[in-house]
């Protein structure tokens, strides 16, 4: 898994996997994003081929702090050019799928806003809510309705 | 052939911002209009949603495939080859990009009618930007200021007045032009952030204010208040509390029955007579697409309120006897001294950390905004700057969650994943804040539109060409404001400051130009009144007839000529279609 990677799970609470990013992916290649798949899927098995020459096996089957290896290697080392682009589709989709509305099948139960304290998309707000001393009560509903 | 309709008195092309306004006092006049619009109405509580991926990451609300097909070309000298530039801020909808923008409701300054008299007057006509064909507009701020009065009260804006008859109120903006009356609803509401940055900004010696805005401060029009979700960025309004001409002018149009809506009406040309010389080239309607079949609208009289690009691009493509080079373009002049504003998307921008929450994820964009206008305009001596005009400031709240998280970390982490990027986004997703910064903005010899050689749209129709260039003028206004705006982010206890490169030049939601308004027919298209120096019953409404952008946005100076356009049309409606 990429996206675990890139918002992991820590003290801090859920990360991306937990908040339902890799669910979002999947639903929304089958859907808006379809267009978008032979790419991602060419992204992945690039991924995998790069993980196989560095680490010696493929990207899924590799220990956490291997796959971070992996990914430093891109990101901070300057790896193969065309994962870096890459990467930052498969970053542009995870932060669609944590903090994204739910309606699209991440970002379960609002869970992903608890990760920046986004307050969450209520309807109509009151002054209460955007005082600077104190944070609102969050609101995990998707603005499509109940979930 | 065109299937023929029953004849109307006047046909308005576009039922957005301008020509949704337009039709109100016309139909009030009794005059029999039909309203001919690409989109169709939009349904607030389906497509209307507090939803970042439906409105921002896909803009399901600002895009639509008839936009995408018709998007202009652009390039950036006039020998470039010009290359699609993207998704074009043009709508199809009843209410248009009235439904989606900030509802920022501004009147033009005085200064800005008359730009080119008054640089002369203060400093001497070298300060005049080189190569630039700005001229003074025909008409005064004093005699558009009935028409602003009207706008606001018809459409809805909320504010607080600077300048009621020449009384200065400084909870107002001191440097507007004289009103002859408070805003028709208070402004919307403050928030902790906006009292702060008011703070800072009077600490500098500024003059804070709270931005008008066409959104119910308090129930009017039939519409409740602003719910300030954070959603008003290219979004529709759910509570119809945003006062698009869908839920203000046109609903009062429709009320009079004198409005026949034809939605989803692709207008392709507007049809001068036949024997143009002996009719003094005079409209005789206009031709539109509906499912695939032609239709002919007769009208004595046609309004054009379509987007710049497309008033522009219907003028070339209908051409005829009595105008060979396309409508009212006789003296060459449709398309020329057009400009787009010298905003965000010209590169101008400031932005900054602060070391705490400031807690704006809610709120409603620029409305929810605070406004420092000392450094716009003519407001302050430009003696040995280098440039004319200036720009506004304004600070905002809304602020989404996806944004939010993905924006930049400041080089406080050494990467945009992991552990230490979550834990900083964490405590400072909500710590950002940014500023929209408006220039002042002028056409130039080096910036037009025309016809696409290439480029076509589904029809087969040539799409609009931009040509546009970096200016130097509107450059350093940009710069200067910027450090202006971080010295008010730092007076603000901001940690972390950053600038823009207000370069540009590039496709802005802001267009003006194209059919510019003037007296002289050799360098305008239109005259004071917005009607065809050529063709006496064809009036262009939008951005299109401006010849000064000011410092601010453009919708409610859009709306105010687009009703004194249609009052004028009313008023003399023997002389002008007899």
């Amino acid at each position: 898994m990429l996206v675990d990677r890139i918002i992991p799970a820590d003290e801090l609470g859920p990360g991306a996997l937990e908040c339902g990013a890799a669910n979002y992916i999947d639903i929304q290649m089958a859907d808006y994003l379809a267009p978008q798949k032979d790419a991602w899927v060419a992204g992945l098995a690039a991924l995998d081929a790069f993980a196989m020459e560095t680490q010696g096996a493929a990207f899924a089957d590799l220990s956490a702090e291997k796959r971070d290896a992996v990914l430093l290697r891109i990101t901070d080392n300057g790896g193969a050019q065309n994962l870096q682009a890459f990467f930052n589709t498969a970053r542009t989709y995870t932060m669609q799928g944590t903090f994204g509305d739910p309606h699209y099948g991440g970002n379960i139960n609002g869970k992903g806003w608890d990760i920046i304290r986004y307050p969450g998309p209520r309807p109509a707000t009151s002054p209460e809510m955007q005082r600077m001393d104190r944070e609102a009560e969050p609101y995990r509903k998707s603005a499509w309705g109940n979930q | 052939m065109a299937i023929p309709l029953k004849p109307v008195d006047v046909a308005v092309v576009g039922l957005g911002a301008a020509g949704g306004v337009a039709v109100l006092p016309l139909c009030r006049a009794g005059l029999k209009v039909a309203g001919i619009e690409a989109g169709t109405w939009m349904d607030p509580h389906k497509d209307f949603k507090a939803d970042e991926i439906h409105n921002n990451t896909r803009g399901m609300i600002t895009t639509g495939n008839k936009i995408r097909r018709e998007a202009p070309t652009i390039r950036n000298s006039p020998t470039g080859q010009a290359r699609r530039g993207g998704p074009s801020p043009m709508m199809n909808a009843i209410g248009g990009t009235s439904i989606h923008y900030h509802a920022q409701s501004w009147r033009l300054k005085p200064w800005d009618f008359k730009t080119v008299s008054e640089v002369t007057k203060r400093y001497g006509k070298s300060y005049i930007p080189q190569g630039s064909t700005v001229e003074d507009w025909p008409i005064s701020y004093d005699e558009l200021e009935p028409y602003y009065d009207i706008a606001e009260i018809e459409v809805g804006v909320s504010g607080k007045a600077g300048n009621i008859k020449g009384k200065i109120d400084k909870e107002g903006n001191i440097f507007e032009g004289p009103r002859q009356r408070e805003y028709p609803m208070p402004h919307l509401r403050t928030c902790d952030y906006l009292e702060h940055m008011k703070k800072a900004a009077r600490s500098l010696g500024w003059n804070p204010f709270h931005s008008p805005a066409a959104i119910n401060s308090v129930p009017y029009n039939g519409h409740g208040a602003c719910g300030y979700h954070g959603y008003c960025d290219r979004g529709g309004c759910h509570l119809e509390a945003k006062n698009s001409t869908c839920f203000s002018t046109i609903p009062k149009a429709q009320a009079t029955k004198n409005l026949t809506i034809f939605d989803r009406a692709q207008v392709t040309r507007i049809v001068a007579n036949a024997n143009g010389a002996d009719a003094n080239g005079k409209m005789t309607g206009v031709s539109y697409i509906f499912d695939g079949l032609e239709y002919f609208q007769p009208a004595k009289a046609v309004l054009v309120g379509s987007y710049t690009y497309e008033n522009v691009r219907l003028l070339l493509l209908s051409k005829s006897k009595a105008y060979p080079n396309g409508l009212g373009n006789n003296k060459g002049q449709v398309g020329k001294h057009y400009f787009g504003h010298w905003d965000a998307q010209a590169g101008a921008s400031a932005s900054a950390l602060f070391p705490m929450d400031l807690n704006v994820w809610y709120g409603a964009i620029l409305s929810q905004g605070v406004v420092i206008d000392e450094w716009a305009d003519d407001s302050f001596d430009h003696s040995g700057l280098g440039f004319i005009g200036g720009a506004s400031m304004t600070v905002n709240t809304e602020k989404h969650p996806i944004a939010a998280a993905s924006g930049s970390t400041w080089g406080q982490v050494p990467r945009n994943w992991g552990s230490d990027w979550k834990k900083w986004i964490h405590q400072n997703a909500g710590r950002s804040a940014s500023a929209y910064i408006q220039a002042n903005s002028f056409p130039y010899e080096t910036t037009f539109l025309d016809l696409d050689p290439e480029a076509k749209d589904p029809l087969g129709d040539a799409v609009i060409r931009v040509t546009t260039m970096t200016r130097e003028n509107e450059r350093r206004a940009a710069m200067y404001a910027q450090d202006k705006m971080v010295e008010w982010f730092r007076a603000a206890g901001a940690i972390m400051t950053t600038k823009g490169n207000p370069n540009g030049p590039n496709l802005s939601t802001h267009t003006y130009g194209g059919t510019r308004m003037g007296n002289n027919p050799d360098t305008s298209v239109v005259d004071r009144w917005g009607f065809s120096h050529e063709a006496p019953n064809l009036g262009m409404l939008g951005g299109s007839v401006f010849g000064t952008s000011g410092a601010r946005n453009p919708t409610l100076t859009i709306q105010a000529l687009a009703w004194r356009t249609a009052e004028h049309l009313a008023k003399n409606w023997k002389s002008i279609t007899g």
